[in-house]
């Protein structure tokens, strides 16, 4: 009979049963161009937050009152600010802030709305009565509405961003992860887990959660792009990060009361790094989201 | 010798509707049964009979309403948390669908050793090790324990389910239809080794079925269930040969014959099982039986012991049957239908 030794197969294992990241990934990138163009641009972005300092031509605070409000140049490729200060460095240190916030935010509300969608779907009866009306009450308000109220009250700075950018993202995570135990919690695995002799918490983290991430880990690439369009709106109207840090909306804000005098470029190249790194974020999860779901096959 | 589990008048019902609703499904009612050591009960009926609710009960995978099941001379069901999870090892499952029944996400050797572990038996170093000896002993590939559920067949799947139950040498072991879900020709194998893993180790089988060639086979004593309660116990030979309950007459008579030229006498069961909600008095069978008479429907039936070691729950058999033999004319009445009216 033939058995893998005999026939020289790998007999080494992967460790992801639905998706062998090694080999799939690049078979998987190859058919999915657009998707690809979407990690790219978002590893581009991350390298250039991180080498910033060696990146960028200028210190991103320094002025320079002999070449304010320059037009694009050579020297200056996105041109200058009311006091001298280089757009292009400004840009670069700027996504230092807005990938922190954009991994920070959708961090603590994947935690947090996991934890509390897992407890709720699990448990149930009081505990998901309580946790998940709590949920609808976030739900309640528009998500900017309730992000503005939560950064003002908190006041403006870049921890309470994050937290009222995290806070309005966690009804998405509680709903996913209470609907995905509840549909597996009955599962024959489950009873066997408790056969076994597994404490009810034990079942819940070690059998459970294992098998309940991956829609979750769809919706995590998908909100980044959501979470910096929401610091960018926040810091717009004055309720996020305060100058003169270089934060993407914080400047594109700065420069929209002079475009009417004609100088567009400060606005302009802060937003088109909004747009860039939104777009990258969902373009990755909605590459993610058929690969983890062959019917649902957007185009 | 003691049996290694007794099981007392067994109920679970199930509330439905709103929560202060008076409606309860009465999946399992009245259950009481004995294993010895080294011996297999079957438990046979048709879906929603309460089969699958017995098992969890009885391993109180779920609590029950109410009765009791004692294993090794300790209650399950009065055992503490703490208490119940070290017990567990003593008592285990083998389940349906061995796709289902595995963690697909965790490696085969950690879910073989949970009970091991989890049990206290030993450390968790020596119960993965010990795992992969028993896998190994059940002709499983060399490094099936570091492999994940999808990497093997069904049949190899059931085997690692069969290793999970029986690593721990339990003294009972439930096997819910453990070979449905499988290929006919994978079942064999299945099933032999079901009966060689008993010889070895003296196990008490709960073999729950409704593939009446293989409780033919496997059992040594066959509880027939209807609607949440047993209607017929009695020695394998006995079910199969005599049945005494109409609905077991039905039941054996349905079962497809060896041979085709082979012919028997069929018994026919009208209709659709009754409601299991808020059951009323008297036979449940009573709707479709093709011998009821008013009297079955007058109060409760209990189950009478017919010969020794063979209970009957059919009023009628109890009061007419002669040395267990009892041939009724069909009576044509139902419940709330009387023809000479």
């Amino acid at each position: 009979m033939a058995t893998p030794e005999a026939l020289n197969l790998p007999t080494t294992v992967a460790r992801e049963p639905i998706i062998n990241w090694r080999t799939d990934l690049g078979y998987w990138l190859g058919r999915n161009p657009v998707t690809a163009v979407g990690m790219a641009v978002v590893v581009l972005l991350v390298l250039m937050a991180m080498f910033a300092p060696l990146l960028a031509p200028y210190d991103p605070f320094a002025t320079d009152p002999r070449v304010s409000l320059q037009p694009p140049s050579w020297s200056h490729p996105f041109g200058t600010g009311p006091f001298g200060e280089d757009i292009l460095s400004r840009v670069m240190y700027g996504a230092r802030y807005d990938l922190a916030i954009a991994f920070g935010a959708v961090g603590i509300a994947l935690v947090l709305g996991c934890l509390i969608g897992a407890v709720a779907g699990f448990w149930g009866g009081v505990f998901d009565d309580v946790l998940m009306r709590v949920v609808e009450l976030l739900q309640a308000f528009p998500q900017f509405v309730l992000a503005m109220a939560i950064a003002g009250a908190l006041g403006p700075s870049f921890l309470n961003l994050i937290i009222a950018i995290a806070v309005t993202n966690i009804p998405i995570y509680a709903h996913l992860m209470r609907v995905r135990i509840l549909s597996i919690k009955g599962a024959q695995f489950a009873v066997a887990a408790a056969s076994s002799g597994n404490s009810r918490p034990r079942i819940l983290y070690r059998h459970l959660l294992p098998n309940s991430l991956a829609p979750i880990f769809v919706q995590s690439t998908l909100q980044p792009g959501w979470a910096i369009l929401s610091a960018a709106g926040l810091s717009f109207i004055g309720l996020g990060i305060r100058l003169p840090a270089p934060e993407w909306g914080l400047m594109v804000a700065a420069g929209s009361s002079r475009i009417i005098s004609g100088q567009w470029w400060i606005s302009l190249f802060p937003g088109l790094f909004i747009v860039l790194a939104v777009m990258a974020f969902n373009l990755i999860g909605d590459g993610l989201q058929d690969l983890l779901d062959p019917q649902r096959k957007s185009t | 010798m003691p049996p290694v589990v007794e099981v007392r008048d067994l109920r679970k019902l199930y509330r439905i509707g709103h929560a202060f609703s008076r409606d309860y499904v009465h999946a399992v009612d009245g259950v009481s049964f004995a294993i010895a050591s080294g011996e297999t009960l079957a438990l046979v009926g048709e879906s929603g009979s309460g089969k699958s609710t017995v098992a969890r009960t009885v391993l109180r995978l779920e609590a029950p309403t109410a009765g009791e099941t004692i294993l090794d001379g300790t209650s399950v069901t009065r055992a503490s948390e703490h208490a119940l999870r070290r017990m567990r090892a003593r008592m285990q499952m083998v389940f349906q669908d061995p796709y289902d029944a595995l963690n697909p996400r965790m490696r085969i050797g950690e879910q073989v050793a949970e009970p091991l572990w989890l049990s206290g038996k030993s450390s968790r170093r020596d119960a993965l090790h010990q795992a992969r000896e028993f896998l190994r002993g059940l002709h499983l590939p060399a490094d099936a324990d570091r492999r994940y559920p999808h990497q093997l067949s069904g049949g190899q799947l059931q085997r690692v389910g069969i290793a999970r139950a029986l690593v721990t040498e339990p003294s009972l072991v439930i096997l819910d239809e453990p070979t449905s879900a499988l290929d006919v020709s994978v079942q064999a194998q299945i099933i032999n080794l079901l009966v060689d893993l008993q010889a070895q180790r003296s196990l008490a089988y709960l073999f729950i079925s409704h593939d009446l060639h293989v409780v033919g086979y496997l059992a040594d004593r066959v509880a027939v269930m209807y609607l949440g309660q047993i209607i017929e116990l009695g020695p394998t030979a006995a079910i199969f040969e005599r049945p005494g309950h109409p609905y077991t007459r039905a039941l054996i008579s349905a079962a497809p014959v060896d041979h085709p030229r082979e012919r028997r006498q069929r018994i026919m069961l009208s209709g659709e099982p009754t409601s299991p909600i808020n059951p009323k008095p008297g036979c449940r069978l009573a709707t479709r039986c093709p011998f009821a008479l008013p009297r079955c429907v007058e109060r409760d039936i209990d189950l009478t012991e017919v010969l020794p070691g063979h209970t009957v729950r059919c009023r009628r058999f109890a009061e007419e049957h002669q040395d267990g033999v009892w041939n009724p004319a069909p009576t044509g009445w139902k419940p709330g239908f009387d023809p000479a009216a």
